[in-house]
């Protein structure tokens, strides 16, 4: 398998995941009244933090995957996202294995912020001219890309949607009689 | 009651365990077999051995006061794509263009410098070398030799292949890719410039040097 059996995993990885997210978010908003969206929710309870740990811990052996294997450099915001996703991958597990309660204070803030981040890198990749200096630096600069997916799936992207995964999962309502 | 409230929750579990299987399964099962080993190989040379005559110039860090300028420029001697020897020696005014395979502001700078070949708008008198430096196998648009290939970069113009440690690039300062770098005719830096630059901008500055 070459790297680009593995870009390609991983992003199919990452959609699936964006796709649960919305379909998880939508049956908690929109269809919360619903008997779908409840009985959906309640199936889904048991799955969402083991589910949130396999997906931090995913996105952390991926980037390092892609950064010691294959040698793609990670710029400052790699570095910030991975400050932000290495500590929940780790958390996530000891909590899933544990049966801590009430981690999403915890863990929602962080994957808030690193959320943010990879929205911020996601957008710098997309519109270089407005975010950049004209200029590549020396050292590698953050709108560099990887490699790009079905038009939108770079590594920021894939970050993003697990932070928003960690998210959605983690602050589900609470169980239903 | 509760009984099939709480079977019909078993299901719903069953059911969302099996689809997360599955969509990973299909995920691996497609990426596998959508992929094939697709080696980018070249039998140019995309790097070589570079030596540097003379002192190094300081770091670029700005056109504005660049204490480089007025200095003597060092020499670079070294190979291009084919093994062909090139240097960038003294006695004639000189543009270096230094180029990474994987900037996106060299891509698009690129075919602008091709455009202004053509167009027969580089002044007469200078000698344009470029510099492929910052190359990386891991980093996207390589070879460079491939590259400049594609954008049918001008003949006429010596592609030198940096070090993979960059010393050419270390020598004249650079800080930032694309990078130019404009040597009189008396071996001495007249201007240093970065980032993409207009050609007409780049003209007037050539035009400055050659007097």
């Amino acid at each position: 398998m070459n790297n680009e059996t593995f870009e390609l995993f991983f992003a199919m990885l990452s959609v699936a995941t964006l796709a649960g997210t919305i379909v998880i978010l939508m049956a908690r908003t929109v269809f919360r009244s619903s008997n779908a969206g409840v009985a959906l929710i309640d199936g889904f309870r048991p799955f969402a933090r083991p589910l949130s740990a396999a997906i931090a811990t995913t996105c952390m052996l991926g980037s390092l995957y892609f950064s010691e294997i294959v040698n793609y450099k990670p710029c400052r915001l790699c570095w910030m996202q991975r400050g932000a996703m290495y500590p929940l991958a780790i958390m996530l597990v000891i909590f899933t294995v544990l049966k801590t309660p009430r981690i999403g204070r915890i863990v929602v803030p962080i994957a808030a912020i690193g959320s943010c981040i990879s929205m911020y890198h996601w957008l710098l990749e997309r519109f270089p001219d407005n975010l950049d200096s004209g200029v590549c630096s020396k050292d590698v600069p953050c709108e560099f890309v990887w490699f790009e997916l079905f038009g939108f799936v770079t590594l920021p992207f894939m970050a993003l949607t697990g932070f928003l995964a960690i998210i959605v999962f983690n602050t589900l309502p609470s169980p239903t009689e | 009651m509760a009984n099939n409230s709480r079977g019909r929750n078993t299901q719903a579990t069953w059911i969302i365990g099996a689809v997360i299987g599955v969509v990973i399964a299909v995920a691996a099962i497609v990426a596998i077999s959508s992929t094939g080993g697709k080696e980018t190989t070249s039998d140019l040379q995309q790097f070589g051995t570079i030596e540097v005559v003379g002192d190094p110039l300081p770091q670029f860090t700005s056109e504005e006061g660049d204490t480089a300028v007025g200095m003597m420029a060092p020499v670079v001697n070294g190979t291009g794509f084919s093994g062909n020897a090139i240097s960038t020696s003294h006695g004639t005014p000189m543009l270096i263009v230094f180029l990474a395979h994987w900037c996106p502001h060299c891509q698009r700078e690129v075919p602008l410098l091709v455009e202004w070949e053509k167009s027969g708008a580089v002044p007469a008198g200078i000698d344009v070398i470029a510099i492929a430096t910052g190359t990386d196998p891991a980093n996207p648009n390589y070879p460079p030799s491939d590259w400049l290939a594609r954008e049918q970069f001008p003949a006429l113009w010596p592609v030198m292949t940096d070090s993979k440690s960059f010393e050419a690039a270390e020598a004249y300062g650079l800080q930032g890719y694309p990078y130019f770098v404009l040597v009189g005719a008396d071996g001495k830096v007249a201007k240093r410039m970065s980032g993409e630059i207009p050609m007409d901008q780049l003209t007037q500055e050539i035009q400055a040097v050659l007097g």
